[in-house]
């Protein structure tokens, strides 16, 4: 049994993030502030010198398998929260529906990006995979997006921060498919005449806390907290795509080039050659 | 490389356009089969804007009816209405008192939409009978009509008089000195514009939406309709959430009772039972753990207000 009161838990999650992501943003206008001395600012908004990259271009599907993701994952996001605080008038119900089509939608994306990752004949999970070479650089790129150092130590495509990102993103993307599902306490599974719910919690934390109906509960608590550290997580990489690497950002979303041999692009001195994202 | 790359971003164009046709007409297909009811309710109930939402208030005094001001005798036919709507179907007849000026005036047209549209005057007026000028004598007829209602609708009226809304004789045997601030059926019901319920979903859902007129205004339970917004129930009841409970979902109908007697469905030791959090529709296999959440159903402002971030903003910005 739990002994924390629900309502308590709900409404400090509900502020806890809130106040966490003021805060996000501050530190944000204080880095995008301190690029200002550091040099980074001049030498990428005003001489040009964005990093260089290993190979010149992303490739088509990883491409549109990310902005399959994303638009789902705002739509997700904002439908959620209007679940929760219903700030729309009427409607909640078609938000409701709107979050289930989107949900369905995301589970095949994110199965799609495992295929590609794993499966598919360019395979990329190397990519992401952490090496020691990538273990022992995480002290010098943490300092070097915190200031203490202006050269970025050069492993791979990405950084060890930003494959520990992208690994948080598909684990969070788990949970928060496994718990979002085990909400849906209403829709019997035909032929098995059971609720994702009852599947997904009457073994275990049911029990725990007195019934399924309470065990969703925590559940939804869950899925809300996970909704925050995606909207936090997903900011921060926002801005660092932004300000560490619009060019390739641009490419990314199939905008402009970021090839040297077309732009003028010039070799960052201070900044070594990475992909940001 | 570059007429590959080109070909490339044309087919991703084309696939995202395709992808998001399907997702917008997907959504709008299956959600809107389910707008449709929200949706009809308001049409409706702007529609009949006349008719709804003009439920009479307690706190209004007993008027004495009629003014003394005009001298008339004669007898009206009224075992019909014709004869009663000779002077209330005028829209003009207001009757003066100090400086407030009541309209007596009868809306045919919506009464004759009403749930009662063949019901004659004298049949909720009862103490009406057959003379013009009427009233004198101060007697409360707005209290005998609001609660006629019994002789057509005597099992409501028995589990209105045994919830927490019917006077109870206190110990000495004397009448309920609360009696006057009691809900009488026309109270919540309304009057001349009662809705038709029966085989109605419309008139269903204009109720639905009444609960603030209802319960929750001044003099009655304003606080607690104020307090209604935790995020599933009362924020989305008050944003017309078609799913959302209003009031009478989980207090109950005419047997309202006060949620510390042990038979309210909104009772602690009651909160997991079939009729209360587990009714159908609700929360299926509620069982009592369920309770844990019912404190924010009321109490969301309160536990807010305690909440340490809360309280650390309020100090920095100076507030309270
Ligand atoms: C990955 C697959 C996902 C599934 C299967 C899923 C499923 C669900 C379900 C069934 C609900 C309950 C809806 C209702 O009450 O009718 C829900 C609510 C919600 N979802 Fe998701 N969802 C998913 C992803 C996401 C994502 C990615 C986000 C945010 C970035 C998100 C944010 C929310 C929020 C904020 C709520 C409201 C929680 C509350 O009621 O307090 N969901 N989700
Ligand atoms: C407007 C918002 C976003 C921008 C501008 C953006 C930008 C980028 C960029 C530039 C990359 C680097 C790709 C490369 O060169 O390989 C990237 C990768 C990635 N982003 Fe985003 N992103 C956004 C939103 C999101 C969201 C919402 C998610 C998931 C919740 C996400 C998850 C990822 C992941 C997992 C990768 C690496 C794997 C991949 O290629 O898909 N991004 N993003």
């Amino acid at each position: 049994m739990f002994s924390i009161s629900y309502g308590d838990v709900n409404v400090m999650l509900d502020y806890v993030f809130m106040a966490l992501y003021v805060v996000v943003l501050a530190v944000f206008a204080f880095h995008f502030f301190m690029s200002i001395p550091m040099g980074r600012f001049r030498k990428k908004w005003i001489e040009g010198k964005w990093p260089e990259h290993d190979e010149p271009h992303p490739p088509a599907l990883p491409k549109y398998i990310h902005f399959q993701h994303l638009v789902m994952m705002f739509v997700l996001g904002f439908t959620g929260l209007a679940i929760r605080f219903p700030f729309i008038q009427g409607g909640r119900t078609t938000l409701r529906y709107v979050h289930y089509v989107a949900m369905v939608i995301v589970i095949a994306t994110f199965i799609w990006r495992l295929w590609y990752a794993f499966a598919s004949k360019r395979r990329d999970w190397r990519a992401f995979a952490i090496t020691k070479r990538d273990a022992k650089s995480l002290i010098g790129v943490a300092a070097y997006y915190s200031f203490f150092s202006n050269s970025k130590p050069h492993t791979d495509k990405y950084n060890v921060m930003q494959k520990g990102t992208y690994l948080l993103f598909a684990l969070l993307m788990a949970v928060q498919a496994l718990c979002g599902l085990a909400l849906l306490e209403f829709w019997k599974i035909p032929y098995i005449g059971l609720t994702f719910s009852q599947i997904l919690l009457g073994w275990w934390l049911a029990p725990m806390v007195g019934g399924v109906a309470m065990a969703v509960a925590w559940m939804r608590t869950l899925h809300y907290s996970i909704t925050w550290i995606f909207i936090i997580v997903v900011t921060v990489h926002m801005y660092l795509s932004a300000t560490e690497d619009i060019p390739v950002t641009l490419d990314f979303f199939g905008f402009g080039s970021h090839d040297d041999a077309e732009g003028g692009h010039g070799h960052a001195t201070v900044v070594a050659p990475a992909e940001e994202g | 490389m570059s007429p590959v790359r080109i070909e490339r971003r044309v087919l991703v164009a084309g696939i995202l356009l395709v992808v998001t046709i399907v997702v917008v007409a997907l959504t709008t297909a299956v959600a809107g089969a389910e707008v449709k009811p929200v949706l009809t309710a308001s049409t409706v109930s702007t529609a009949t804007a006349a008719v709804t939402t003009i439920t009479p208030s307690i706190a209004a005094t007993a008027v004495p009816s009629g003014s003394g001001g005009y001298a008339m005798d004669f007898t009206l036919p009224t075992f019909g209405k014709s004869g009663c709507m000779v002077c209330h179907g005028d829209p003009n007849l207001v009757v003066s008192q100090g400086d407030a000026t009541h309209s007596f005036w009868v809306d045919e047209v919506a009464y004759s939409h009403s749930a009662h549209a063949t019901v004659v005057c004298t049949g909720c007026h009862t103490d009406y009978g057959y003379k013009a000028p009427h009233g004198q004598g101060g007697q409360d007829w707005r209290a005998v009509a609001k609660q006629s209602c019994k002789n057509c609708h005597p099992n409501e009226f028995r589990d209105w008089s045994l919830g927490a809304h019917a006077p109870v004789p206190t110990a000495d045997k004397k009448p309920d000195p609360k009696a006057a601030s009691k809900p009488l059926c026309g109270d919540c019901h309304g009057g001349h514009n009662m809705v038709v319920l029966k085989n109605n979903p419309a008139g269903q859902a204009e109720v639905r939406a009444q609960a603030q007129q209802m319960c929750g205004r001044q003099g009655c339970h304003a606080d607690y309709w104020a307090n209604y917004n935790d995020y599933y129930h009362g924020a989305a009841y008050k944003t017309g959430a078609a799913d959302a409970p209003t009031c009478w979902t989980c207090h109950g109908t005419h047997t309202v009772l006060k949620s510390s007697d042990r038979f309210s469905p909104t009772n602690a030791a009651n909160l997991g039972a079939a009729n209360s959090c587990g009714t159908p529709g609700c929360h299926t296999d509620s069982a009592p753990g369920l309770a844990a959440y019912a404190p924010l159903i009321h109490g969301r402002a309160t536990i807010s207000a305690k909440n340490p971030v809360v309280r650390l903003l309020d100090f920095v910005l100076g507030r309270k």
